[in-house]
């Protein structure tokens, strides 16, 4: 079979097409519109007033968790004689080296799954 | 907003314009294409009010993630696909429904909105996929590849879909059948 149609069934689709603009499913669709991206501000506003008691609430712990971070972050996994082997190590002999590791991991695997 | 400054301008300028957040630019094309999308709705689910909610999702959506569209010169097509899919959607929400078996269509006259009438009533006798390949084939003039493509249907399922529906139109509208060309489309 070919996609050659039926000529009586195409004019029956055919008359029936209506081509007329109906203005109110037109302003409908439209305040439909405005009233979404009233809603959209309104939640950003409303997030952001939210946002700003938690981040207060949140910051003395979030700066005690960063503070510690920051020092044990660079602190060594394995006890290396200073010298060439441990300035070769040192990018990795570090919790921070593991972690950026882990991630570098993490991502290329992902990656690989995904592909 | 004003729609009214876009009247005569070419489509794809006004989906430049759309996806950088004009809604006067978005209002001009929804208002030029608004006819179409609820014509296709409306002959996939027979039912006016159900057509215009889902044409309404459609033009919302469309709002919403015109940015992605990357071709402004396929606009069209990006929009027959959101119509579709949204179809699609519907369709699979409802329970098979049950489809008359012997329906015949005695003609309401020959008026446009007489004919749609008619012709939506026989639509609605075939099941849900084979009606949407004949109102893709005969309302959107697509061909079979495009419709296999669209729906991710198979091309045999397609072109079967297309026969058996094609027969069983000419059945039901077999009233149609005897009336003259011209008088069908005045």
């Amino acid at each position: 079979m070919t996609d050659a149609r039926d000529p009586g069934l195409q004019a029956l689709f055919d008359a029936a097409r209506e081509d007329t603009v109906n203005e109110a499913f037109v302003a409908r669709v439209m305040a439909d519109i405005e009233k979404g991206q009233r809603l959209t501000i309104f939640s950003w506003v409303i997030a952001g007033l939210l946002l700003v008691p938690v981040a207060w609430w949140l910051s003395t712990p979030l700066l005690g968790a960063v503070d510690l971070a920051t020092q044990l972050l660079p602190d060594t996994l394995i006890a290396v004689e200073e010298g060439f082997l441990a300035q070769l190590l040192a990018p990795v002999n570090s919790i921070a080296g593991v972690v950026g590791l882990t991630f570098v991991g993490a991502w290329a695997a992902y990656r690989k799954i995904l592909s | 907003m004003n729609s009214d400054q876009y009247t005569g301008s070419a489509e794809a300028p006004l989906v430049g314009l759309a996806r950088k957040g004009d809604r006067a630019a978005f209002a001009e094309l929804l208002r030029r294409r608004q006819a179409w999308i609820r014509n296709l709705l409306l002959r996939c689910c027979n039912n006016p009010a159900l057509a215009d909610d889902l044409a309404q999702q459609v033009f919302m959506q469309a709002w919403r993630t015109i940015h992605q569209l990357r071709h402004s010169g396929r606009f069209a097509a990006w929009l027959k696909r959101l119509a579709i899919n949204t179809w699609l959607q519907q369709a699979r929400k409802n329970d098979p429904l049950d489809h008359a078996d012997d329906v015949e269509v005695q003609t309401s006259g020959s008026d446009s909105a007489s004919i749609a009438m008619d012709l939506d009533r026989a639509l609605a006798t075939l099941k849900d996929p084979v009606r949407l390949c004949i109102v893709l084939s005969y309302h959107e003039g697509m061909t079979h590849e495009e419709i296999a493509e669209f729906t991710s249907m198979s091309l045999g399922t397609v072109k079967s879909h297309i026969r058996r529906g094609t027969q069983r139109l000419q059945s039901t509208l077999a009233a149609y059948q005897d009336m003259p060309t011209e008088e069908k489309s005045s």
